[in-house]
């Protein structure tokens, strides 16, 4: 392919921080191990080991129509099972968490197939198949796109996003899903809409205040980058609006 | 004509001048308060002469699970606990954000930096003054209290909670018995 | 341990001296019950009928004895309490709900129970075509028959049955001319007096602007507008117009030139407040949805008070359009139940869009030269897309660093869409009034946005952004299916027509163009006029007072059934 994708402008350290999480050729770091039942267990979609309950009948079984549309996109696996849609939403602090919802959002769209995602400023979801949800929720958590004090996994009742962090450093949750224990290691005790869950899922120590702010994707003039350190980011927004604007008002070029 | 901002440090222009005659200040820590740490901020508090009423606020710790897929199981948090300042016990509904002080006059509020720069040595604070909480009653109030609301309970509590404020045993209050406390010898043995 | 069981035997032998005979361990004492609070006669009767209405309406209410202990009070509150910006009220956000506060609702009735008809049309009918003299007495004798007629009151015709006056006395009609001499000859009572009502340069260009003509400034009761609809007020206001020329000019009830007067009185030369939308929004006219913003910032008389702050007027025009817009056209016209409140109350508490809007002043004067203090068509900014682009870049970054840097400013706009509002509403006002151009203000919110999704990588809820995508685009566009000029641009144009936190800022833009220049009206004078009545329940000059005023129940508004409701 002729075109390379830029993903993003920028010099700071926010701005090539966003492009590493939406190029798909960069490895994102593995930081710690979640195994799938634990992933299960947090989304609460369904008891562990259960097999996914289905929508429609595989498509396998199905008679589908000649399209060519069906032909060029090609299901997942969860697709061609005929898994039901279902979902994992995360809250991220404003407070240098790794990812960010218009961050995770352009990132998943980047790196996962099948998907809807929606961003909203206190809350991000997406939903997908089931079994493909699976193997994504490991991803988002298990890599350097999750922290586990300033990003959290919660269905309902979100708010924290812009509220300063506890004293412990983990994100204010009203329904407190996660706790951070004595020996510095976090766990989830309850799922992500509250249900409290049969055995706690450790989901590793939280990240220090220097490695959240390399990290970061967020610009923010007290705790992390500013976003006037970045005159070219700025400069390319401006460049954006001006060209929708220019191009809406229709000049005659000469 | 334009007010000054509660929220920077610099004034605009002369503040419009509030309903209620006893100035206030705000303690703005940067992180939100445990309660072990609230129960220790407030108990030092209490023993501030001049103080006359408190308001925190915070993020709510509801008791149930207010929304959801889970909505009104049971919502265990190790922040909602019960703490107790100078012999009053009450449940934290709240994780403390702010604490809001109504003092008598503006040596209260030297009095409460003097103790904020003390106590916070795990983290920077904040001492804001102006004017942070409601003191006359307004349409909540009316309804919620009558046309005669006592105007000290006035802004503290939520409205639509049906809970009310709690009191702080003052252990400066100047009465009789806190002042035998301090003054009277203490041998070993007392009858 | 030791220290607090000495203290505590000292207490317990001060306490048994003091209240000798008494169990001084017991919880309860003998020696105080003197019944507290229920010694009043008047205080028992209170609390007996504040039982009843708790009874009633399940709230608790006063409990005096609670209340009157030694110690501090302390309260938790998840909610906080908001200072409506430049009044220094505080209230509840409940306080705030339109259905709560009697002077949001007496704003909206007094703009929906009002229209402008022009008396031209009439006259020349009167004169040419019936040949009857039309002079400054046989006007004031018509406004004297019409101030009686308009409430409700019947002429010409025999056994009518008629309102009662203390139901509508806040009906009215007032007249208004740029013809100087005509002026003085009217009845005081009845004239809106230019003159008097505006700073001299802006009372001249409105006369100008108005000519020789007279209009009708009428206000039908609140409480026929609240009973129907906006479209019933130029009908009503056509009828008894209809019957008082009639009544006035000795005219034949029904003779064939009263077709003339009433299609004048209906139609020909009435001017909405507002027009009527089509099909999906279906409303009549004089409902919120078909309000030009730029008649919209006629209405506010803020800078008729203060002509030489464009931003406090424009901050006005802010608290009283997202007030009527966000709360009441799309929170409860459009949509409904709890509504939108706390889109609306970001940007009309707590000065933070105030602060925001102040620092564009200061930034507009340092790097400009534009003294907005002393708004001038001439002293204005060209509005280069780098200009713009510069002012709004800088208020929004400098917005995004209070919220920063004040946590608990974050913390009071909690929800992002009440950032995004409120950080675009102060660069759009910014650029507007440096530029004194609505469009190039506009277009100064939608880079706000655009700088505010990137920099922290959220915005407002799911889809709000959607017009402000196309708002760049759309802001210098003319073209009939995607553009307007500022002014002209309402509720219901198309890309408008869909979320909260956006109307009533653009209403303020659109304003703050021409407060900026020191104009002396935005689209229409005669609605500016119009509402510069001081007889008007509702101070249009001061929405924001007004607000909190009905906060604090201090309003009192129009149209009260107390008269014909029971007596308690």
């Amino acid at each position: 392919m002729a075109y390379t994708p830029q993903y993003g402008p920028g010099t700071s350290v926010v701005a090539q921080n966003r492009r590493n999480q939406m190029n798909p050729t960069y490895e994102l770091s593995k930081l710690r191990s979640v195994t799938d039942e634990d992933v299960v267990l947090v989304l609460g979609h369904r008891a562990p080991g259960a097999a996914y309950p289905t929508a429609h009948p595989p498509l396998a079984e199905q008679q589908e129509p000649a399209d060519p549309m069906r032909k060029l996109v090609k299901p997942t696996e969860g697709a061609k099972a005929g898994d039901r849609v279902r979902y994992i939403q995360f809250a991220d602090s404003m407070f240098n968490a790794p990812s960010q919802p218009y961050q995770r959002t352009y990132m998943e769209c980047y790196r996962f197939r099948g998907i809807d995602p929606g961003t909203l400023s206190g809350r991000q979801i997406v939903e997908c198949r089931e079994r493909d949800l699976d193997m994504y929720s490991k991803n988002l958590i298990e890599t350097e796109v999750f922290d586990p004090a300033t990003v959290s996994c919660r269905g309902a009742t979100v708010h924290g996003h812009s509220l300063r962090l506890a004293e412990d450093g983990m994100m204010f949750d009203a329904l407190q899903r996660c706790v951070l224990g004595e020996d510095g290691i976090v766990r989830y005790v309850k799922d992500q809409i509250g249900v409290p869950l049969d055995r706690p899922v450790e989901v590793g120590k939280p990240m220090d205040a220097a490695w959240l702010k390399a990290h970061s994707t967020i610009f923010h003039s007290l705790a992390g980058t500013a976003l006037r350190e970045d005159p070219e980011y700025i400069e390319y927004l401006q460049r954006i609006h001006s060209l929708r604007t220019k191009y809406g008002f229709m000049p005659k070029e000469e | 004509m334009y007010s000054t901002s509660r929220w920077t440090r610099s004034p605009r222009a002369l503040i419009l001048l509030p309903d209620s005659a006893f100035p206030q200040c705000r303690i703005v820590p940067l992180r939100l308060l445990s309660p072990t740490t609230a129960e220790q901020l407030l108990t030092r508090i209490a023993g501030i002469p001049g103080v006359r009423r408190i308001v925190l606020n915070g993020p709510g710790l509801p008791a149930t699970v207010p929304y959801g897929p889970a909505r009104g199981s049971a919502n265990p948090n190790t922040n909602r606990r019960t703490i107790q300042v100078c012999g009053a016990t009450f449940e934290m509904k709240i994780q403390t954000g702010t604490v809001t002080l109504e003092v008598e006059d503006e040596e209260a509020i030297g009095a409460v930096k003097v103790l904020c720069d003390e106590f916070f040595t795990m983290m920077p604070y904040r001492l804001q003054t102006g004017r942070f909480m409601k003191s006359s009653p307004t349409m909540v109030d009316y309804a919620r209290y009558g046309p005669n609301a006592d105007e000290r309970v006035i802004g503290l509590s939520d409205p639509r909670k049906r809970d009310g404020p709690i009191i702080i045993p003052a252990t400066q209050s100047g009465g009789s018995l806190s002042d035998n406390m301090q003054m009277e010898n203490t041998p070993d043995s007392i009858n | 341990m030791a220290k607090i069981e000495r203290s505590q035997k000292l207490f317990l032998k001060a306490l048994k001296e003091k209240f000798q005979g008494q169990d001084v361990q017991s919880e309860k004492t003998e020696f105080y019950k003197f019944g507290g609070v229920r010694q009043s006669q008047r205080k028992l009767e209170f609390m007996k009928e504040s039982r009843s209405i708790e009874m009633q309406r399940g709230i608790s209410m006063y409990d005096p004895e609670r209340c009157h202990l030694g110690g501090i009070p302390m309260g938790q509150r998840q909610l906080m309490t908001y200072e409506v910006s430049g009044t220094g009220v505080f209230v509840e956000g409940d306080d705030l709900h339109f259905v709560n506060n009697s002077a949001m609702q007496q704003m909206w009735d007094e703009i929906r129970r009002t229209v402008i008809v022009g008396m031209d049309m009439a006259h020349a009918t009167l004169q040419k075509r019936l040949g009857k003299e039309v002079t400054p007495e046989t006007i004031n004798e018509y406004l004297h028959i019409l101030n009686h007629a308009m409430p409700g009151g019947a002429v010409v015709q025999e056994h009518m049955v008629e309102t009662h006056p203390a139901l509508t006395d806040d009906c009215y009609v007032k007249v208004f001319t740029g013809d100087d001499e005509l002026a003085d000859e009217i009845d005081a009572q009845y004239l809106i007096n230019i003159e008097k009502l505006f700073p001299k340069k802006q009372a001249e260009e409105l006369k100008a602007e108005v000519g020789k003509s007279m209009f009708q400034a009428i206000h039908i009761p609140s409480i026929v507008s609240r009973t129907c609809d906006g479209g019933t007020t130029s009908r009503w206001s056509a009828m008894q117009i209809g019957m008082s020329f009639i009544a006035a000019y000795r005219m034949c009830a029904g003779e064939a030139a009263v077709a003339d007067l009433s299609y004048a009185a209906k139609h020909a030369g009435v001017i909405q407040m507002g027009s009527i939308l089509p099909a999906r929004r279906a409303r009549g006219p004089n409902e919120p949805g078909g309000i030009k913003f730029g008649h919209f910032s006629d209405m506010i008389q803020a800078d008729r008070k203060y002509p030489n702050d464009p931003a406090r007027a424009s901050l006005e025009v802010v608290g009283a359009g997202t007030m009527l817009f966000d709360q009441i056209w799309l929170g409860s016209y459009m949509s409904g139940g709890v509504g939108f409140t706390q889109y609306a109350t970001a940007a009309y508490t707590d000065n933070i869009l105030d602060e925001f809007t102040y620092y564009g002043m200061d930034y507009i004067k340092d790097k400009y030269k534009v003294d907005w203090r002393n708004p001038s068509a001439a002293d204005r900014v060209k509005p280069t897309q780098d200009v713009v682009n510069d002012i709004a870049t800088e208020v929004t970054i400098n917005a995004m660093e209070q919220y920063e840097q004040y946590p608990t400013m974050m913390e009071d706009h909690f929800g992002g869409s009440q950032r995004a509002g409120v950080m675009a509403a102060a660069s759009g006002l910014s650029t507007a009034i440096a530029t004194g151009n609505s469009n190039a203000g506009l277009n100064g919110w939608y880079l706000s946005m655009i700088i505010h999704k990137d920099a922290w990588s959220r915005l407002g809820f799911f889809g709000y952004d959607l017009q402000d995508q196309c708002g760049s685009a759309n802001s210098l566009s003319m073209e009939p299916d995607r553009g307007l000029m500022g002014e002209l641009r309402g509720p219901n144009y198309p890309n408008y027509a869909m979320n909260v936190g956006h109307q009533g800022e653009y209403a303020a833009i659109v304003g703050s163009s021409h407060y900026g220049r020191g104009d002396a009206f935005c689209l229409e004078p005669l609605i500016k006029i119009t509402f510069a009545d001081p007889s008007l329940k509702f101070d249009f000059a001061e929405p924001r007072r007004e607000f909190a005023k009905g906060a604090i129940r201090e309003f009192m508004p129009a149209g009260e059934r107390s008269l014909i409701i029971p007596a308690r």
